[in-house]
């Protein structure tokens, strides 16, 4: 940690007219882009304005000019870094930055994690000694969020924002006594005004951004059987565009709406009779966050369906936001208890553990009456989801493939829950045109036809393989093992059709463990027990012909059990000791022969 | 853990062997009285030593403007191995003392000369300074909070020198991308490392719960919900009627069920409200708030399973 006290003793003080911060988040979810939105809001009451930014949008090379940043990181899958922090993160973690880089800026960091999970804030825990590291002056300790407490992240937040204020006076103190600014109900972050019915020039930022194209839906097919239980469908989407992908790209799309449901929702709401008014929305509260793309004019109708999601499950600020338009008394008290230290169990209960959406929790307090300004407010951002590309663009030009399993589960509530995207994508039909946006990835295969290449791929994490081997074959290259994971072989084992055929003209080697079709009582059959029944051949592929390793699909326990195999194969065969085999696995991973695409 | 307020212990937990010193250490200019927190080690005190580490690392925090004083009590080795720690551990200490309240670092070897001028560095005001003799001891005050700030209570910072800054710029953006990176995980602590401790508040059968059954559960709560997994009931509701159905085949008991069909009676009367206001034996548990009266209906010809 940097020690100002050695640079001399020239002093500057802050002037009251650069009482500025930059708050940048990576999310997820959406928790950390709301934690960035409440951390702001509460820094107006130390005369702070913040900008906020989500880290992929945010232009890395101006990090530099920064002189005070906080930082507010999730954590995803088994303790990484979210997808939106990653280039900033590789770009801090260059070997070639001197210690002194960040000298000039104070910063801090809040992290969202989980204590079931070992590596708890882990992404945090790296930036906050990493930007300490370069020099960076962390004015106060991290913040840690934890979802196992009573009141979830907040339990964490709330002292940690009281510290953080209690700072930021301290080292920018007011030049003379200013007002408090009152607590209540904060005012909302845009100006609403009602336009008249001439909206015709209205484009669709999102048909403006030349990350996406526009695709045609050609084919929408469920590829389990009919009686299973899982919903996986293939879709291919066709394109007048020539796009260019590469197998590890992944496709970003934004969902809507069903429009039944949004006509059901505003119902409920009592939007119904303006629901199709147009109006412009004016962004006056600059330091909250906003949905991407939005259109110069929007209706409710189209801000429900395409911009604002009423069937998230809502987090402890959204009830708190909702007791100021609560009338009923009943509502009100039973609000308070939801937000109260005692009743944050009761609220988890009704809410968070049975996954209950913020249009089922309206229905039931009707009395609420939310003015549409705070529209903004109370409703996350529709986000945009994100597919593993499952085709090669050689095999199929201007097309893209996705293998995606729809997201339907029961819990205590009667009604299904449903994976907001993947039912949108479920119900597309032949023919339907959207927006589908390219994201690179970080799979690069080898140039040299005889290096071989071992694809573990379970599930849906057979989408990237599948672009893997087309990608391969189209190339020539045939030293490609597959080694694919499924319940059933007769009910999910995805695209077998095509692994046989590969297999049969020798442009594949096909190794597929079927979970539960073993009989009753005996161990299950994974990936990984293939993988240590060929160890001899792992080892052949890996070490000896120094062969690189793909692993993709469900960040579980698998890619450890993987990792576990090849580790296993190495001692095995490679002739080296545990310990020595745990480092030659390690070794990979850093020369890039070990690629992980995993997702929770 | 996550970061909360430690709540200190009341001075009455403190034992008398601490109290005396503490009393004989007192300082003429501790004026208000209010939460004191005593900060021992493993030397010195009972149970000092974890919360001293954590401090340090960040792992927890003081509740902020909180202490009227701190006390602490460390071994002279203790104290050495705290060295470079210490901007971090004052930094905390400040923030948890209320305005006014005062910071005493006890029993410390002459070895200390720089401490004063590392109290001042992190905002502290130095008011007595005993160097030698058994009672050696440093006791510094925090200042009032902003209306006149003293440049003593700022921390010294170093002026932008746009040369410099140039020359970072030019460093931070021009930075291959194809360089070879650190290991992160290298940059961790062992305390960062540490696995947190997942709290697990004891089962209470019927009481409202925050967590799922962890994998290796041994509180109870695993059995639980495989028990209401398996005896979960469905309701079905048509006019003022609500009949319970075993979960399972869901279709076919549905309407088997409903042919046969008992009245049901609310207790409470408040079924209609919504899960929100409904009690724990309510039958339409888990089921949509409805209008009294109306029939509700949920299309159970749908994939079920």
């Amino acid at each position: 940690m940097s020690t100002h006290g050695d640079h001399g003793t020239e002093e500057y003080q802050h002037s009251s007219a650069s009482r500025e911060l930059l708050i940048l988040y990576a999310t997820e979810t959406g928790t950390a882009q709301e934690t960035a939105d409440r951390i702001a809001r509460e820094c107006r009451r130390v005369h702070f304005h913040c900008r906020v930014q989500s880290m992929d949008a945010y232009p890395p090379e101006t990090l530099i000019s920064e002189h005070l940043v906080i930082f507010v990181v999730s954590t995803t899958g088994w303790g990484a870094e979210p997808r939106a922090m990653s280039s900033l993160w590789n770009m801090l973690l260059r070997s070639d930055l001197p210690n002194d880089l960040f000298e000039d800026m104070d910063f801090c960091v809040f992290g969202l994690g989980d204590t079931a999970y070992e590596k708890f804030c882990w992404p945090a825990k790296k930036l906050s000694r990493r930007m300490q590291s370069l020099g960076g002056y962390e004015i106060c300790s991290r913040g840690e969020g934890d979802e196992q407490h009573r009141m979830g992240v907040d339990g964490a937040l709330d002292p940690w924002i009281e510290y953080l204020l209690e700072v930021l006076i301290q080292l920018y103190p007011l030049p003379h006594e200013q007002d408090n600014i009152p607590a209540g109900r904060p005012p909302p972050r845009v100006s609403l005004s009602n336009v008249g019915s001439d909206t015709s020039l209205n484009p669709d930022p999102l048909d403006e951004d030349t990350k996406f194209h526009t695709a045609s839906v050609k084919c929408n097919k469920r590829i389990t059987a009919e009686d299973w239980f899982q919903d996986v469908r293939h879709f291919e989407f066709s394109f007048e565009d020539d796009i260019k992908y590469n197998p590890g790209d992944v496709a970003v799309i934004h969902p809507s709406a069903p429009a039944s449901e949004v006509d059901s929702f505003l119902v409920t709401m009592g939007w119904a009779n303006v629901a199709d008014n147009f109006f412009t929305v004016e962004h006056t509260m600059l330091d909250q966050t906003l949905p991407d793309h939005l259109p110069k004019f929007v209706s409710l109708r189209i801000l429900f369906t395409r911009y604002l999601n009423f069937n998230a499950v809502p987090r402890r600020s959204f009830f708190q936001l909702l007791r100021y338009f609560a009338v009923d008394e009943l509502e009100r008290e039973k609000l308070d208890e939801f937000v109260s230290i005692e009743g944050a169990d009761e609220m988890y209960d009704y809410c968070q553990r049975v996954k209950r959406t913020i249009w089922e929790v309206l229905s039931e307090f009707r009395s609420a009456r939310i003015p549409r300004e705070y529209v903004f407010d109370l409703f996350p951002p529709l986000r945009p989801r994100e597919f593993s590309i499952a085709s090669s663009i050689e095999f199929h030009p201007r097309e893209i493939h996705l293998c995606v399993a729809i997201v339907r589960y029961r819990t205590k509530l009667k009604i299904h829950r449903k994976g907001v995207c993947t039912s949108y994508l479920s119900g597309l039909k032949l023919g339907d045109t959207l927006r589908i946006g390219l994201r690179k990835g970080f799979i690069s295969l080898p140039t040299d036809p005889n290096t071989p290449v071992v694809c573990v791929g379970p599930g849906t994490g057979i989408a990237p393989m599948r672009a893997v081997i087309e990608q391969r074959i189209h190339k020539g290259h045939t030293n490609t093992t597959l080694y694919f994971g499924c319940r059933s072989a007769h009910k999910d084992q995805h695209y077998h059709t095509e692994w046989e055929s590969h297999a049969e003209e020798r442009k594949l080697r096909y190794r597929v463990a079927c979970s539960r079709d073993g009989p009753e009582g005996v161990k299950r059959t994974y990936v990984q027990d293939l993988m240590k029944e060929d160890a001899q051949y792992i080892w052949t592929m890996l070490g000896q012909q120094q062969g690189i390793l793909i692993i993709s699909g469900s960040s579980n326990k698998m890619p450890t059990a993987v990792r576990e195999a090849v580790r296993g194969a190495v001692e095995r065969f490679g002739g080296r000791s545990n310990a020595e085999a745990v480092e030659y696995v390690a070794a990979m991973e850093r020369e890039g022969r070990l690629i992980e695409e995993c997702w929770s | 853990m996550a970061p909360t307020a430690i709540y200190t212990p009341s001075p009455s937990q403190i034992t008398s062997e601490v109290k005396k010193s503490l009393m004989n250490a007192s300082s003429p200019h501790e004026i208000v009285k209010g939460p004191v927190l005593a900060i021992g080690s493993l030397d010195t005190a009972q149970d000092g030593k974890q919360m001293l580490d954590r401090l340090i690392d960040g792992a927890i925090s003081l509740a902020p403007s909180n202490y009227t004083s701190i006390h602490i009590l460390l071994s002279p080795s203790e104290y050495t191995s705290l060295s470079p720690s210490l901007p971090s551990l004052l930094q905390q200490t400040l923030a948890g003392l209320t305005p006014l309240g005062t910071l005493h670092l006890l029993n410390l070897t002459a070895g200390f000369l720089s401490l004063p001028h590392e109290l001042t560095l992190a905002g502290f005001m130095v008011i007595e300074s005993v160097r030698d003799g058994p009672d050696a001891r440093i006791v510094a005050q925090k200042p009032l909070p902003i209306a006149t700030p003293l440049p003593s209570a700022l921390p010294i910072r170093r002026k932008t020198d746009p040369a410099k800054q140039s020359s970072k710029k030019a460093l931070w953006a021009l930075s291959s991308p194809s360089t070879p990176t650190i290991d992160a995980e290298a940059l961790l602590t062992a305390a960062d490392r540490e696995r947190p401790v997942p709290t697990c508040d004891p089962v209470i059968v019927g009481a409202p719960r925050r967590k799922k059954a962890c994998k290796n559960c041994s509180c109870g709560l695993a059995e639980l919900e495989a028990e209401e997994a398996k005896s979960g009931k469905v309701v079905l509701l048509d006019s003022d009627n609500a009949v319970e159905v075993e979960a399972g085949d869901m279709a076919k008991s549905l309407i088997a069920a409903a042919k046969a069909a008992p009245k049901a009676t609310s207790s409470c009367g408040s079924c209609f409200l919504g899960d929100a206001f409904r009690c724990a034996s309510c039958p339409y548990l888990g089921l949509p708030a409805f209008n009294p009266g109306e029939k509700v209906e949920i299309d159970f010809g749908m994939d079920d399973i």
